[in-house]
C-alpha cells in the first residue's frame, strides 16, 4: 500500500492520514510498529490507541492516524512512515 | 439499503430523517443554510441548540477535541447511549454549540453508513418543537411534511434518550464535578458518578 490522503483537521492543529483503501487493522500489531519507531503507547482502547513522542498520535481501527502537529512537513514524514512501514 | 438519493439530499443541505437506537432523528449538515431550513421546519427557536450525530470516534475527532478520558468514557458505555459536550476544534454555528459541540456516536448501522458518506448531521428529534415525537421514521416524515426521499424507513424502539453530559474540565474528567449530567437518559446519573469514582 502506498497511497494515502493527508488532510489538515478543522482546528488546524493536527493532520490526519487516511489510507485510500480503508480496511480494518489489527490495532495492537500496528501499535507495536509505532512503538518500535520510538513512540510510547499511552492508551490501548477498542476505539483507538494513543501515543506520545515527537508528536502525539491517535490510531483508529480503520487505519486512520491523527498526527497532532500543525507542521505539514513533519506530518507528511510520519504519514509516509505510517503507510509504508507501520501498516505493513 | 441506503439510497443515493438521501445521501445527495443531505449533502445538498436539505433535512433528512434517520433512525437511531431510540427515536427518529432529523439531520442536516451543520452549515448555516441547512440549519436555517431545519430550524424553520421544526419551528425551533434559534437559542435551542442541537447536537451532532457522528458515525464513530474517528468522525468525532474531526470536529471536537477527544482526549484519552473521553475515549475511555465512550468506550465504557454502550455506543449511542451518551451525548458529550466537548470543545470544538473550530468554531461552528451557534445553533450546534459554537465552540462547544454535543456529539453522539450513533450505533444504528444504516445511519452510520449515511454519516460516513455525508459527515456529521444534526441529531435533533424528528418532530415539531413541543410535539410528542413519533417512533416510526415514515410517520415522523409525514408529521413534518417531508417526502419519502427524505427518509430512511425504519421503526425505532423508543425509550429514553441518550444521556447528555457536559465535560467541564475536558483535560481532567476525573471527578464527578467535572462531568455534569445535563439530561439523564439511557445511562443514569449514578452510573456516570460510579464511572467517575472508578477513574479516580
Amino acid at each position: 500500500m502506498d497511497d494515502y490522503i493527508l488532510a489538515i483537521c478543522s482546528g488546524r492543529a493536527a493532520w490526519q492520514v487516511e489510507p485510500t483503501s480503508p480496511f480494518e487493522i489489527d490495532l495492537s500489531k500496528v501499535a507495536k510498529n509505532i512503538i518500535t519507531s520510538g513512540w510510547e503507547c499511552t492508551l490501548e482502547n477498542r476505539l483507538c490507541y494513543t501515543f506520545s513522542g515527537d508528536v502525539d498520535l491517535t490510531l483508529f481501527p480503520s487505519g486512520k492516524l491523527l498526527i497532532k502537529t500543525g507542521d505539514r512537513e513533519l506530518a507528511d514524514n510520519i504519514a509516509k512512515l505510517h503507510i509504508e512501514n507501520w501498516l505493513c | 439499503m441506503l439510497s443515493d438519493a438521501i445521501v445527495e439530499r443531505a449533502i445538498s443541505g436539505f433535512p433528512v430523517i434517520y433512525p437511531t437506537s431510540n427515536l427518529p432523528a432529523l439531520g442536516c449538515v451543520p452549515t448555516t443554510d441547512a440549519l436555517d431550513l431545519l430550524y424553520k421546519l421544526k419551528q425551533r427557536k434559534a437559542e435551542m441548540k442541537v447536537s451532532l450525530a457522528v458515525s464513530d470516534l474517528e468522525q468525532a475527532a474531526e470536529i471536537v477535541e477527544v482526549n484519552q478520558n473521553v475515549v475511555r468514557l465512550l468506550s465504557d458505555f454502550p455506543t449511542g447511549s451518551l451525548t458529550l459536550v466537548l470543545p470544538a476544534l473550530k468554531q461552528m454555528d451557534e445553533r450546534v454549540g459554537g465552540d462547544k459541540i454535543a456529539i453522539r456516536v450513533i450505533d444504528t448501522p444504516i445511519t452510520q453508513l449515511l454519516l460516513k458518506r455525508v459527515g456529521p448531521l444534526t441529531a435533533t428529534s424528528a418532530n415539531l418543537s413541543g410535539i410528542e415525537p413519533e417512533t416510526d421514521c415514515d410517520s415522523a416524515a409525514l408529521a413534518l411534511d417531508l417526502d419519502s426521499n427524505a427518509v430512511i424507513s425504519s421503526n425505532c424502539t423508543g425509550g429514553p434518550p441518550s444521556t447528555l453530559i457536559q465535560c467541564h474540565d475536558y483535560a481532567g474528567l476525573m471527578s464527578g464535578e467535572q462531568l455534569l449530567v445535563l439530561r439523564e437518559g439511557i445511562v443514569s446519573k449514578s452510573e456516570v458518578k460510579a464511572w467517575s469514582m472508578k477513574m479516580n
